[in-house]
């Protein structure tokens, strides 16, 4: 009997962030083959960080990204002052809590409306689903919006900010600004309960599989800027302690890194910290997941939509608690005193776990430093998540199901291709 | 070049840049306009993406201003945009959320100004500031904008 060939090759991928493709290889009842192939080009961040004050690093790695630079910056930061010994106080750790939800609210609010729910309803793009859904990419629109704003508040600018350094922030916004801020995030903190029930009724594929999640946990919050890494498997560990058990490695069709777990791979991302972390939400939160329907913690990575819903609306009301208090601080940032040594930052970017080192000599110099973004990390498990949904919706299927559904699958994860590439080893012989 | 709309301040003009090089003669225009067309709200936006669509109302009558990167044109000609003919929507990642995506979703939400007009003038990306050429073309863009309205105004 002939045995059935299938060739799938999808060029560019639509609704991800930066440059990859796809390709699948089937032979009979077999996946021979298949990639995640990641062409967009290194940026060589590790690399020219070296020799950087570190303020300088800070501002550097935000233009990593154009959509979670304060992530970035975060993990950059905490890094730094663990390095130089550096306690920069409450007002500032709160600011940085503020300054992270209003980039979780911006990035989520793009992938969910933009990337993601055209999936689910049926539509090719986001423009073409909100001539269909206006109110809902309206509402959408609101919340990006007061995403930005807050991060201007304290960034001065939500692409690329500049407003975070060592040791806290540059400036402190106005009371006027901040008062601004809160009366917007009141305004929109129904409107964000209210996504979170719009997410759960999209019709979702329920599709169970093993989700070996990582993300920071906190032992009095839910997690962004501090914490120890967890998993749902047992794993409990100190940040410093991350290259004891995640290996990076190449393979030869990414230009983005691989990163596995005790060697298999594993999730991060929205989906991830809310079920290691759902229990320190606040009531209002849980109340509106019981109401969803969904049994937490998930193994549905399709819910990954509705975890996204949800950390809107948590951010919308931590916005409100840190802003309802705001006061003038006597300085927005600590003295700064540059040592030599090495620090680790582990801090959770909008798509999951973001992981930074840096040594420093005795001149506050980078001698050397390391970063894995979230889209590496993930990027072994998508590929595993392919074989297994594909195998479960039938290699019989026409290719134009399998790509579709290949992309649908990958959109899940939100990947940041363009975070993922910022590095490559590079050997330089000279003569 | 279509006039500007005759005796009519424009409600809101935007200009849309980034800091860098002649991507901020957006800006610049914006900025120019402002000194002769006092009273109307001036808008500064730093590489807006969807944020772009917050400024736009249907009652409003909008000039939008932004760096034009295309290697078939003159550096520093001015050229005004018809909506209709800005790129077809085409599939892309939220990071190429542009101001022709931006506009194109505002048409779908139905908040499209009643009157917008879109210029747009040609830069080189080479630059690591606004040229002559692109600065000659920010004043030009000024001087029709406020002979426009003095000739209607008397």
């Amino acid at each position: 009997m002939t045995q059935r060939k299938i060739d799938i090759n999808v060029p560019s991928l639509a609704r991800v962030e930066g440059e990859g493709a796809l390709k699948l290889q089937i032979r009979g009842n077999d996946i021979t083959e298949l990639q995640l192939q990641i062409y967009e080009p290194p940026r060589l961040f590790e690399k020219f960080l070296i020799g950087r004050e570190p303020n300088e690093v800070v501002d550097a790695v935000a233009r990593i990204c154009g959509i979670c630079p304060v992530a970035y910056q975060m993990s950059a930061v905490h890094a730094i002052e663990r390095v130089f010994d550096i306690q920069p106080g409450p007002w500032v750790r709160e600011m940085r809590r503020l300054y992270y939800c209003g980039e979780w609210i911006e990035s989520h609010t793009l992938h969910m409306h933009m990337l993601a729910a055209p999936d689910f309803l049926g539509y090719n793009s986001g423009m073409d689903m909100a001539e269909d859904y206006p109110q809902q990419v309206k509402r959408g629109m609101r919340l990006h919006g007061l995403g930005n704003k807050i991060m201007e508040l304290l960034g001065k600018r939500s692409v690329h900010p500049v407003g975070a350094c060592v040791g806290g922030f540059y400036h402190a916004p106005a009371k006027s600004q901040a008062k601004e801020v809160l009366k917007q995030s009141y305004e929109l903190e129904r409107e964000a309960r209210d996504l979170v029930l719009w997410a759960a009724s999209l019709p979702l594929p329920d599709i169970r599989q093993d989700l070996p999640c990582v993300s920071v946990q906190h032992p009095e919050e839910y997690p962004m800027n501090e914490g120890r890494i967890v998993s749902n498997q047992g794993l409990d560990i100190s940040i410093d302690d991350f290259e004891d058990h995640f290996e990076e490695f190449q393979v030869p069709y990414s230009t983005a890194f691989h990163c596995l777990l005790h060697g298999e791979p594993y999730i991060v991302g929205p989906l991830a910290r809310v079920n290691l972390n759902y229990h320190q939400l606040p009531k209002a939160v849980v109340d509106v997941m019981e109401q969803t329907g969904i049994s937490w913690p998930s193994n549905n990575m399709y819910h990954s939509i509705v975890a996204r819903a949800i950390e809107i609306y948590y951010c919308v009301a931590e916005a409100i608690r840190i802003l309802q208090d705001y006061t003038l601080p006597q300085s927005p940032q600590v003295p700064v005193t540059a040592q030599a040594g090495t620090g680790f930052g582990a801090t959770e970017a909008p798509r999951g776990l973001l992981w930074h080192r840096y040594t420093f000599d005795e001149h506050g110099l980078v001698r050397h430093c390391r970063i894995v973004p979230p889209t590496s990390q993930n990027q072994a498990h998508i590929e595993k998540d392919l074989r297994e949904t594909l195998h479960k919706l039938g290699l019989d299927q026409d290719q134009q199901t399998l790509r579709l559904q290949s992309e649908k699958v990958i959109r899940n994860y939100d990947p940041c291709i363009s975070c993922s590439t910022h590095f490559l080893n590079l050997e330089l012989d000279r003569d | 070049m279509t006039d500007v709309r005759a005796g009519q301040k424009p409600d809101c003009i935007i200009g849309v840049g980034s800091p860098f090089g002649e991507d901020q003669c957006g800006w610049y225009a914006a900025e120019l306009i402002d000194k002769y067309v006092p009273g109307t709200q001036v808008v500064k936006c730093d590489r807006p993406s969807l944020g772009l669509v917050d400024h736009l109302k249907n009652d409003r009558y909008i000039v939008i201003i932004d760096a034009l990167n295309d290697p078939h044109r003159k550096h520093g000609e001015l050229v005004e945009l018809a909506i209709d003919n800005l790129p077809k929507e085409r599939l892309l990642s939220s990071h190429g959320f542009g101001v022709a995506e931006a506009l194109q979703l505002a048409r779908k939400l139905d908040l499209l100004p009643n009157d917008l007009i879109l210029f747009g003038i040609v830069i080189d990306p080479e630059q690591v500031s606004i040229s002559e050429p692109v600065l000659k073309a920010c004043h030009s863009l000024c001087e029709t904008v406020k002979q426009r309205l003095d000739r209607e105004n008397h």
